[in-house]
């Protein structure tokens, strides 16, 4: 039980640490205060708690496709907030501008609201089994620490950086991360049956299983699915590109206006 | 902006909505168990899967094979989408017991 909370767990911090950490390594970079990036994190797990606490009732809106209906808009709400965030420092607005800092905190509060709302279920199944429940919450610390060591790593990779190389740096993974949420909605509207269902175009569980701990870190960084369907690689693409175009149309219109 | 954009989706996804309904397939997770664990159904049709947890605990259906994941409370049912598939064998498993809860789904040729 505990190896099993830990894997649990880690697998759902990996991607939420992953959208904070960028974001710690912006602030930083910026030099401004985070204490707006810890308010987020509170307000995601509140909002995580309250998806846990409605789940089942949830589930039955839209004839029982609504967890994955509201899986779909979470996860095009940081696609979108992400996106805000690009437009925006890539027109030179930056922090401590209100509008940025909000975009950031709406993306945060998305990506921890669904990804500990899964966990808080989990933990929360074990509340009679006394026995059972310690090494959950064991296992379950064991793979948050890890997670969010993860992320640590990573925000001290980005800091050691320059801090025009950093910001670079952390736009490009903006851009990737969020491109990966727009291919988990198409998959949550494939299983919900609104979008047709079609036969993976590959297959490379051969060379990268989505078991091993390679699959689980690309899945976590950018969605990688073994087998993928065309209308997935296909949003995902244009999510990719549409993130480009906004960030050099961002910065087009900003080099018109120093003319 | 949000709104227009989810119409917009709204609409786009309309015309693919397939209205035909799929034939259904029953799956009972009871003390952490699949029952049937080993289920058939149809190549190439598309099929929906009422899974009845009957446990207090929730239980997550995951399958990498299927990419499918959805969570379901504990004394509630759920519905999910599979296919169409092409034959083959699709394990599944229920991350929160996965020592336990561990399936497949073998998908046949009709009238084979």
């Amino acid at each position: 039980m505990l190896l099993n909370s830990v894997i649990l767990v880690l697998r759902e911090v990996l991607e939420a640490a992953m959208v904070v950490s960028l974001f710690m390594a912006f602030t930083t970079v910026s030099q401004q205060a985070r204490s707006f990036l810890l308010k987020a994190i509170l307000l995601g797990l509140i909002a995580g708690g309250a998806y846990a606490y409605f789940l089942p009732e949830i589930s039955n809106w839209l004839e029982g496709v609504g967890q994955e209906i509201t899986n779909t808009i979470i996860h095009i709400g940081i696609y979108v907030f992400l996106m805000g965030f690009l437009w925006l420092i890539s027109r030179d607005i930056v922090l401590p501008n209100r509008l940025v800092k909000g975009m950031m905190m709406a993306a945060i509060i998305l990506a921890i609201s669904r990804e500990s709302a899964e966990i808080m279920l989990y933990i929360s199944g074990f509340r009679s089994d006394h026995f059972l429940l310690q090494s959950v919450v064991s296992g379950s610390l064991i793979g948050l620490s890890i997670g969010v060591s993860c992320g640590i790593f990573l925000y001290h990779l980005m800091i050691a950086l320059k801090p025009a190389a950093a910001a670079k740096f952390i736009c490009v993974l903006v851009v990737i991360v969020g491109s990966s949420m727009m291919s988990q909605a198409t998959q949550f509207l494939i299983q919900a049956d609104w979008l047709a269902s079609t036969e993976p175009v590959w297959d490379s569980s051969h060379i990268i299983s989505e078991h091993s701990l390679p699959g689980q870190l690309l899945y976590a960084l950018m969605a990688y699915e073994a087998t993928p369907t065309w209308s997935q690689i296909i949003i995902y693409l244009t999510s990719l590109l549409l993130m480009l175009i906004v960030i050099l149309s961002g910065r087009f219109s900003r080099a018109i206006s120093h003319v | 902006m949000m709104k227009y954009f989810f119409i917009c989706m709204a609409i786009l996804l309309i015309p693919i909505k397939s209205y035909a309904a799929p034939p259904v397939f029953e799956i009972l997770i009871k003390d952490h168990l699949f029952y049937p664990d080993e289920l058939v159904i149809p190549a190439d049709t598309k099929v929906k899967l009422l899974i009845k947890n009957q446990d207090a605990t929730p239980e997550e259906f995951e399958s990498y094979e299927l990419n499918r994941e959805k969570v379901i409370p504990g004394n509630t049912q759920a519905i999910i989408f599979v296919g169409p598939l092409k034959p083959g064998t699709y394990p599944f498993f229920g991350e929160f017991f996965p020592k336990t809860a561990q399936g497949r789904i073998i998908v046949k040729e009709s009238g084979k």
